[in-house]
């Protein structure tokens, strides 16, 4: 058998038998090597490769920092902060729902962390204003897809220090794509609320949004620092992340006092575990992808598309339908990681800019959060809202359209990427 | 007997997963510290703090291993007892062969690399790679457990 065949069949063989994803990964990289006679010692030296980069340790960093946001009251005064902002339009606690999503999205890099969140504040809320339960559930885990697109994300972290692309830009060119899908949602949330007769909550008063915003300017400084930071040169990625859980630790358990200091030794230990999952399979993503550059995958695929279609739009939208397909199945960071060559080989096909491709990427990848059998997101928020998976699928498909649908004007105009960065971060370019 | 030891050491482990994790937080923090307050560039916080992480991810899976905690695809219905079992034992074969390729080829990786010194920290190399035998080791543990534990109920 060809051993690339051999590599993905035995893959998503394994994958299908609830194997887990890095065992998988692990797997099938081991029967290929033992097929083309390469020792199996380089197997774990790829592995300890794929993690030995000052860059990912961001990620265990802003994961921690979702788990601090939920741990104490720092999650309830942002959705008052988004219910003082946009609660008072139709359909008002689905607008909270995506406008708190984006603000959560700009303190942390996890869209799981997200979901659980807001999902067992709102969801409960929705179903009792009478909102559809499986509309609740979808645009819950939908909107909590923007934790991997607008910054700090982890996705783009890992696609940053793999793919040689600078993070700040591709932090910068997560914004404009992110906020639009938010807005996206929320015209959408809006012509449901007008269709079905869903609520709004009365305006507070000037008085009340100036004092939800006080209360919540402490933790919006986050982005504030961390993009602030990065962007501007004064700290790596990693260290803004670890000044991100610096001020948000202070917070919790010194200013706000919501957490006793004896329940640190609990979150980190969780927080350990948090990251350890994700970065093992992220090990495991090293070696199954090093496998994948040995066989020339990437010419196969570059070639396969470019023999169906020259038209960089063609390439591109292939590229999007493939994503969206090894989505469903992977999740985002393996697939980054293991598509990276793919995915720039065809961007310089089409001629499209690495910062482009970085954020395209992860913004097509995002919707695997919510698509099954892989949904992680979909998951848990039918499990919060106790819809059946089945509804709650139909429900986020036309959502996921809307992420699809600015990917793909992404392709017709760049600047919703590339704008921000080539206003802020020339130097990139 | 056995789930009562593996007990004790998976406290133990989650007691230097949360030390771990904290030093980690407090190396990168002083890195930040030193270079942007103090203007002092420390390189050994750099090889420390990706020590910490090594140490911690390969503990770590370990770790999620028993809990259940590493990500599965599930695309087949409920309640089928007997399709369960079958799943099982095939998750119980592919955690062995992941365990044999982390233990002895993880060893081999740290014997050869024992040789070599991470100069900031004064100590071999081989340490940055250790934490991928003793993950294995680990997770050899909770396999056992498991197998204990899958094999239980077709006796009775």
């Amino acid at each position: 058998m060809n051993p690339l065949v051999l590599l993905l069949l035995s893959f998503f063989v394994l994958i299908a038998l609830r194997v887990n994803i890095g065992f998988s990964l692990i797997i099938s990289s081991v029967l290929v090597m033992l097929t083309e006679g390469l020792p199996l010692t380089s197997v774990v030296n790829q592995m300890y490769s794929g993690i030995d980069s000052f860059t990912l340790l961001a990620v265990p960093f802003f994961m921690f920092l979702g788990r601090v946001l939920n741990a104490g009251s720092i999650t309830h005064r942002l959705l008052r902060v988004a219910d003082s902002a946009v609660g008072h339009v139709r359909g008002g606690l689905g607008h909270v729902n995506v406008f708190v999503s984006m603000v959560f999205a700009s303190l942390s890099g996890s869209a799981a962390a997200d979901t659980a969140s807001v999902g067992s504040i709102l969801i409960p809320a929705m179903k009792k204003a009478g909102y559809d339960p499986a509309f609740a559930v979808a645009l819950t885990a939908a909107s909590s897809t923007l934790g991997v697109i607008i910054p700090p994300s982890i996705i783009l972290i890992v696609y940053g220090a793999f793919g040689n692309v600078s993070i700040g830009a591709l932090f910068l060119g997560g914004i404009m794509p992110g906020m639009l899908i938010g807005l996206f949602m929320m015209g959408y949330t809006y012509v449901l609320a007008l269709k079905h007769g869903y609520p709004a909550n009365p305006f507070p008063g000037i008085r009340s949004v100036g004092g939800a915003l006080v209360r919540g300017a402490a933790p919006l400084m986050i982005p504030v620092l961390v993009l602030g930071g990065i962007v501007g040169g004064f700290v790596t990625p990693t260290e803004g992340s670890i000044l991100a859980v610096g001020w948000a630790l202070f917070l919790t358990f010194v200013l706000y006092r919501d957490v006793p200091l004896r329940a640190l030794p609990r979150m980190l230990a969780d927080g350990a575990i948090d990251f350890a999952v994700p970065i093992f399979t992220v090990a495991g993503a090293a070696i199954f992808g090093w496998m994948i550059a040995y066989l020339g995958a990437a010419q196969i695929v570059v070639d396969f598309i470019t023999g169906v279609t020259q038209n960089p739009y063609g390439i591109m939208l292939m590229l999007i339908g493939f994503l969206l397909l090894v989505g469903t199945v992977l999740n985002p960071i393996s697939a980054t990681l293991i598509f990276l060559p793919i995915i720039q080989a065809l961007g310089n096909q089409a001629g499209y800019n690495p910062v482009h491709m970085g954020v395209l990427s992860t913004i097509v990848l995002s919707v695997g959060l919510v698509t099954p059998p892989y949904g992680i997101c979909l998951l848990i928020a039918s499990q919060i809202g106790e819809v059946r998976l089945g509804k709650a699928m139909l429900a986020v498909l036309p959502i996921c359209g809307l992420t699809v649908l600015v990917a793909c004007l992404s392709l017709v105009f760049p600047q919703i990427i590339l704008g921000l960065p080539m206003w802020f971060a020339p130097q990139f370019f | 007997m056995l789930k009562r030891f593996n007990d004790v050491v998976m406290g133990a482990t989650e007691a230097g997963l949360w030390i771990g994790f904290g030093a980690l937080i407090i190396t990168v923090g002083l890195q930040v510290t030193a270079r942007n307050v103090l203007g002092l560039p420390f390189i050994w916080t750099l090889d420390l703090a990706q020590l910490l992480f090594s140490w911690i991810v390969f503990i770590g899976a370990a770790v999620a291993y028993r809990r259940g905690a590493h990500y599965t695809v599930d695309i087949w219905p409920e309640n089928s007892p007997r399709l369960d079992f079958a799943l099982r034992i095939v998750g119980l074969v592919a955690a062995a062969i992941v365990i044999y390729v982390l233990v002895l080829h993880g060893w081999t990786l740290t014997r050869i690399r024992w040789t070599g010194t991470v100069e900031s920290l004064g100590i071999s190399r081989g340490w940055m790679f250790i934490p991928i035998p003793l993950g294995g080791a680990l997770m050899l543990l909770f396999l056992i457990e498991a197998l204990w534990d899958t094999a239980r109920p077709q006796k009775a």
